[in-house]
Parts: structure tokens; C-alpha cells; sequence
């Protein structure tokens, strides 16, 4: 008994709760900021979807639903997990306790492949105007393939400006240019998250699965 | 003092003795009793919201106390250590030889005893730490997440483990 009351006496009470009820509001702060943030961003973006649609035309209408659904998802996914991440119920069974865990330390889950599709609609909604389609329509007319496109575009951007604007002035297609930049960048930005995410899950996420896995198979066993 | 402050130190209050026992259980170590009393603490004021009074308070602050255990031992979970205090009256529910549970009253026994429960699994660890705080099968089968002749089962297979090597056998 002597010792049951040392561990609870090495805790005071009433300032512990303290420690927690500032955690509370520190969350609350936090999700706050974050809405602050996203109502912001709409007060900027919003003129300017405003501005787009009065041009009219289909390509304004695609590049202004293509931004806000991809700005949308961000905000829902980004709420969801936050909301989700603090309230991980240790009140479940342990079994559900340990599928949920399995579940979450997938390599790739669902909100992954949500996230990537809000982030492809947000780079489609800035990259996409009638110049790029009109470039593509000229592109589709001469002469130039897609490998041999990239490859001088590589070529180019690797090199120099003159290499560049040499490039730009052979083919004329500077809007084209600028959306083949821009989905290079995107693929590259994917490929460095990628590895770094799988890293990272290495290193720190499948060993907790692989543990919760195991205590899994060892419960039901 | 709000609602939520005044429940939680109501269950605090309550059932502190429980929850640290359960702590006590898995570590000899004062810091490491005191970080897992803490942690267990923090899950049932995060955990307080979504009590619903489904189960019995009991059974909930043992599900959070177990589970917070399997995360707090981390990748140490394998070392994690079964304390069982010496003056323990309930050791004699993991041997109902009578012979064995005279002879678990000498020293030399008890630290045997000591030293196959810490080579039990953490799930086993954490059934033998419910049984010792005389939970019903049905209670351990609530928090664990299994039938309760799954229970039954997992509990007589410890039991015999246990009995064979205190016996000076191997269990296969």
C-alpha cells in the first residue's frame, strides 16, 4: 500500500491538471489558428475565383472549381486528422486499440490518396489557361514528341537561360513551357516525399505495426 | 472547477490505488511507475469525453491503464518486467497445486515464480496483471477484446506454463 501512495504522491494533483487543462487549450488554440488561416485564405482567394469566373469562358470555370475543390479537401482532410490524431481512444479494447494502430501506420491509407488528389487539383487549377491549351494544340500539330519535348526541356533547364529562352523561342510555346516546368517540379516534389515519407514510416511507423501486428496475432491466436 | 476537472478527480480519487498497482506491475523502477502513472492519467482525461457509462468505470480504467501499458513499454516491450509484490495474496490463483502454492510461500520459489512471469509475452503479462486484481473472465474478456472462453483458454494455458517450469519442466 506504502508504495501505491509513493506514485500517486509523486503527482500533484492540482498541478498536473493544470498541465492538462493547458494542453486543451493549447489544441483548442492551435485549431483555431488553423481556421483563422483557412478563412484567410478564402478572403484572398475568393476575388480572385470572382475575377476568373467573370472572364467566363469553360477553361476560368474548370481552373476555379478544380482550385477550390482541391483547397477544400486540404482543409476537410487537414481538420479530420488533427480532430482524429487527438482522440485516440484508449478506452477501446485492446484488440480494437491495436487494429485501429495497424490501420493507421499503414504505408499508404486512404486520407494519403486524398491528399494527392487535393494537391493535383490545386496545381491543375494555377497551371491550366487557354494559352497552355493553345500551346498543346500547336504542340499536337508539329512535329515534337512528348519524350523529345521533355528531354530538351531537361536539357534546357539544366543548362542555362540562353539555352532557355533558345528553347522557349524554337518552339514557341512558352505558356506549355511553364506547365511542363510546373508538373516536372510536382513530380519531383513527389518522388522527394515520397522517399522521405517512406523513410520516415521505416523507421518510426512499421515498427509499432509490425509490433501491434504481432500482439494481434498472438490475442486471437 | 469545471464538470470535466471534477469528474476526472472523482475517478482519480476513486480508483488511483487501481491504476497504480497496474503501473506497479510492470515496472520496479519509481520514475518509470510514475511516467506510466502519468501517461495513464492523461489517456482517461483525453479518454473522459467519450465515456458513456457502456461499462462499468472499473473495466474502463483497466482498458486504459492495459492499453496505455502496451504503448508505454514501446520497443521495450519485450523487457517489460511483471512486478508481483511479495505480500501478493492472489498468487495462488496462477498455481492451484497446493503443494506448489506452500512452497511458493519460500523465498526462492516466489523469485522463480518472478522470473517466468517476466518471461511471459506483454499480452500475457497483461491477463496474469488482470487476474491478480481478481477482475471476472468476463471483465478481462471486455478489456482484452476477446469470447471469454478465449479467456478461459489463454489463462489455463499460462497456468499450465507456468506450473511445468516451476515444476522444472519445459513448455512447449
Amino acid at each position: 500500500m506504502n508504495n501505491l501512495n509513493e506514485t500517486q504522491s509523486l503527482i500533484n494533483m492540482n498541478s498536473f491538471i493544470d498541465k492538462l487543462k493547458k494542453e486543451d487549450k493549447r489544441l483548442h488554440k492551435i485549431y483555431k489558428s488553423i481556421k483563422i488561416l483557412y478563412i484567410v485564405l478564402l478572403i484572398i482567394f475568393i476575388p480572385i475565383f470572382i475575377l476568373e469566373l467573370k472572364k467566363g469562358g469553360t477553361i476560368q470555370l474548370i481552373k476555379v472549381i478544380s482550385f477550390f475543390m482541391g483547397f477544400s479537401t486540404f482543409v476537410i482532410l487537414f481538420g479530420y486528422m488533427q480532430k482524429k490524431l487527438n482522440k485516440i481512444n484508449y478506452a477501446v479494447s485492446t484488440l480494437s486499440l491495436l487494429k485501429a494502430t495497424v490501420k493507421r501506420y499503414k504505408l499508404f491509407n486512404i486520407k494519403d490518396i486524398i491528399g494527392f488528389l487535393g494537391f493535383i487539383l490545386i496545381i491543375f487549377g494555377v497551371t491550366i489557361n487557354e494559352k497552355v491549351f493553345l500551346a498543346y494544340k500547336v504542340f499536337k500539330h508539329s512535329n515534337m514528341t512528348w519524350g523529345k519535348y521533355f528531354s530538351k526541356f531537361w536539357h534546357s533547364f539544366i543548362n542555362s537561360e540562353i539555352h532557355f529562352w533558345s528553347f522557349s523561342d524554337v518552339l514557341n510555346e512558352y505558356p506549355l513551357i511553364v506547365a511542363s516546368g510546373s508538373i516536372i517540379f510536382v513530380i519531383f516534389l513527389m518522388i522527394i516525399s515520397f522517399v522521405a515519407g517512406f523513410f520516415i514510416w521505416e523507421q518510426r511507423h512499421k515498427p509499432i505495426r509490425n509490433n501491434a501486428l504481432s500482439l494481434i496475432k498472438e490475442i486471437e491466436s | 472547477m469545471n464538470n470535466k476537472e471534477k469528474k476526472f478527480n472523482k475517478i482519480i480519487h476513486d480508483n488511483g490505488e487501481k491504476i497504480s498497482r497496474i503501473c506497479n506491475y510492470y515496472s520496479a523502477n519509481k520514475e518509470d511507475q510514475k511516467d506510466m502513472y502519468q501517461e495513464v492519467l492523461i489517456n482517461i482525461w483525453k479518454s473522459l469525453d467519450s465515456f458513456r457509462g457502456d461499462a462499468a468505470l472499473s473495466t474502463w480504467i483497466y482498458r486504459i491503464a492495459v492499453n496505455t501499458s502496451l504503448g508505454f513499454t514501446g520497443k521495450a516491450f519485450k523487457h517489460l518486467k511483471l512486478i508481483v509484490n511479495t505480500n501478493t495474496e492472489n498468487l495462488s490463483l496462477l498455481v492451484n497445486d497446493e503443494y506448489l502454492a506452500d512452497k511458493l510461500k519460500q523465498e526462492t520459489q516466489l523469485n522463480l515464480l518472478q522470473l517466468e512471469l517476466n518471461q511471459l509475452s506483454v499480452i500475457e503479462k497483461s491477463l496474469i496483471s488482470l487476474m491478480l486484481e481478481e477482475l471476472s473472465m468476463r471483465d478481462i474478456a471486455d478489456i482484452i477484446g476477446i469470447t471469454e472462453p478465449n479467456v478461459k483458454v489463454k489463462i489455463h494455458r499460462i497456468k499450465e506454463k507456468l506450473k511445468t517450469k516451476l515444476a522444472g519442466g519445459s513448455y512447449e
